[in-house]
C-alpha cells in the first residue's frame, strides 16, 4: 500500500504542469450582467482587470474577497493605476440580478463602476474556472460552495500575470504587477 | 503523414465509431469525499453513459470534423506539449484514445451531443461489479482494482478489454486507462478551505483517506488523489475518457 501510494505522488510530480500558460481567452466564455447585458471576457481584451469568485449567499470567506477587492482598488486608485475589478459567480442558479444589486447594495459598490459582477451558465463558469485552475465544489444537497480563493491579474492578451490569495496576505507583489497607465490611455 | 493515414483507415472502415450507452437509474451515492456531517450520501439522477471509454477510432472522427483540436493546433493554454504525441502512430484504433486534455475531452463530448460524467456519476457506475450496484466495500472487488493501479505500464496495455460489463451494463471502468471527470479537481479535504488553495495538492502526498466516508476503499482514494493531481491541460498516456449523457430513454 505504501508504495502505491508513493509511486501515485511520482505520477503527481511528473503530471502536475506548474507555472504553464493560463489564458482566460482560451476559450470563449459568455457572462451577464445585473442589468440583462450579455458579455464574454474577449470584449475586455486590450485592458488590464482583476478577476475573482464569490457567491452572494455565502457567508463564509466571500464578504472578506470582497473586501480584500476593495483593499486593492483603493490602492491602485491612490497609487494611479485603476484597475477593473470582475467578479464572477459562483453559484449561477441564485445569482439573480436582484440578488447581484443586493450584493452590491450590502458592500457599498452601487456606485463602483469599474466592478462588473458576471453570471453564466454552469457549463461557462466549469470552463473559466478550470483555464485557471480554480478549483469549486457544490455540495448538492445543502447546496454550500466550497472553493478557492484567489485573485487573478489578468493581461489585454487575456493571460494571468499574478495571483494572490483572496483572504489574507500582503496586496504589494499583485500592486507592483500592475502596470502605470501609458500616456493618454 | 501518419496522422493522415489513421484518419483515413478511420473514415473509409469506421468500424468502431460512437459506441454503445447504456443507462443508469437514479439512486444515492456514498463518494469518498464531499460528505459533510449528517450526510450519508448524495442523490445521483438518472443519466446515460457510453459502455466503453472513447476510441482512438472515435476521436480520430472528431478531429476530421473540428481540426481546431488536432495535434498542433490547441494552443499551450488548452493541452500540454504531450497532447496526443502518440495518437499517430498507434496500430488499434479500438483502443482507447489517451494522451488527451480535459478540454480535448469535454470538447468532444459537447461534439456528441453529451458532456463529462461528474466524479459522483462516475464513481457511482464505478462502484457496480458484474452482480452488484455496489461492491465498494468488498475487499475481492478493491483488490483486483489496486492490482492494476499497481502495475507498471506496458507496451499493448491499452489493448485488452477491461473489467467486465457491470450491472449497468458499463465496461471497462477499471483496468484499462484512468478517466476525465467533469468536475476532477473539485476536492477539498478539509471543512475550511480559508488557509490556502493547494489543500489538494498536498493531500496527494498524504498516507490515508482520513475524512472520506469509507476509509476501506482505499482504490477509490487513488483515483482521488490521480484526479487532484492533474490540472485541465494535463496529457497523459493512461488517461482517456467517455462521455455522459441526460437524454435518459432515447436511443443513441
Amino acid at each position: 500500500m505504501r508504495q502505491l501510494a508513493f509511486a501515485l505522488c511520482l505520477v503527481s510530480l511528473s503530471a502536475a504542469a506548474q507555472g504553464e500558460p493560463r489564458s482566460v481567452l482560451a476559450l470563449e466564455t459568455r457572462w451577464r450582467t445585473e442589468s440583462g447585458e450579455q458579455v464574454s471576457l474577449s470584449a475586455r481584451k486590450g485592458r488590464w482587470y482583476a478577476l475573482s469568485f464569490v457567491y452572494t449567499s455565502c457567508a463564509g470567506t466571500c464578504p472578506l474577497t470582497t473586501q480584500k477587492l476593495k483593499r486593492l482598488d483603493a490602492t491602485l486608485a491612490k497609487a494611479g493605476k485603476p484597475l477593473d475589478v470582475v467578479v464572477v459567480s459562483l453559484d449561477p442558479e441564485h445569482d439573480t440580478p436582484e440578488a447581484v444589486k443586493a450584493y452590491r447594495a450590502r458592500h457599498q459598490l452601487t456606485s463602483a463602476k469599474r466592478w462588473s459582477i458576471l453570471v453564466g451558465e454552469q457549463e461557462q463558469l466549469r470552463t473559466l474556472t478550470m483555464l485557471l485552475d480554480f478549483k469549486y465544489s457544490k455540495n448538492p444537497e445543502s447546496g454550500v460552495i466550497m472553493h478557492d480563493n484567489a485573485v487573478f491579474l489578468v493581461s489585454p492578451s487575456g493571460e494571468v500575470k499574478a495571483t494572490m490569495s483572496s483572504l489574507d496576505g500582503p496586496l504589494d507583489e499583485f500592486v507592483a504587477a500592475v502596470p502605470a497607465p501609458t500616456k493618454g490611455s | 503523414m501518419r496522422r493522415v493515414s489513421l484518419l483515413a483507415m478511420v473514415v473509409v472502415a469506421a468500424p468502431v465509431f460512437a459506441g454503445a450507452v447504456a443507462d443508469l437509474p437514479s439512486g444515492r451515492f456514498a463518494p469518498l469525499y464531499g460528505l459533510d456531517v449528517g450526510q450519508t450520501s448524495f442523490p445521483v439522477r438518472a443519466f446515460r453513459l457510453d459502455v466503453r471509454p472513447v476510441s482512438r477510432a472515435d476521436f480520430a472522427a472528431f478531429l476530421s470534423e473540428v481540426p481546431r483540436w488536432r495535434q498542433g493546433a490547441v494552443p499551450p493554454a488548452l493541452a500540454d506539449a504531450r497532447y496526443l504525441a502518440t495518437f499517430a502512430a498507434s496500430k488499434n484504433p479500438a483502443a482507447p484514445v489517451t494522451e488527451v486534455s480535459y478540454f480535448a475531452a469535454r470538447a468532444y463530448c459537447s461534439w456528441r451531443h453529451g458532456r463529462l460524467p461528474t466524479t459522483l456519476e462516475w464513481e457511482y457506475a464505478a462502484a457496480a461489479d458484474e452482480t452488484r450496484r455496489d461492491a465498494s466495500q468488498d475487499g475481492d472487488f478493491v483488490q483486483r482494482i489496486l492490482d492494476w493501479y499497481g502495475q507498471p505500464a506496458r507496451e499493448g496495455d491499452l489493448d485488452g478489454p477491461g473489467s467486465p460489463r457491470n450491472v449497468y451494463g458499463v465496461e471497462a471502468l477499471h483496468g484499462l486507462v484512468w478517466e476525465w471527470t467533469e468536475d476532477f479537481n473539485a476536492l477539498f479535504v478539509t471543512g475550511d478551505n480559508r488557509q490556502d488553495g493547494d489543500i489538494s495538492k498536498r493531500f496527494l502526498c498524504g498516507a490515508g483517506a482520513t475524512g472520506s466516508a469509507r476509509r476501506e476503499d482505499y482504490a477509490a482514494f487513488m483515483r482521488y488523489a490521480m484526479r487532484s493531481s492533474l490540472e485541465a491541460r494535463s496529457v497523459l498516456p493512461r488517461l482517456g475518457f467517455r462521455c455522459a449523457y441526460d437524454d435518459v430513454g432515447r436511443s443513441p
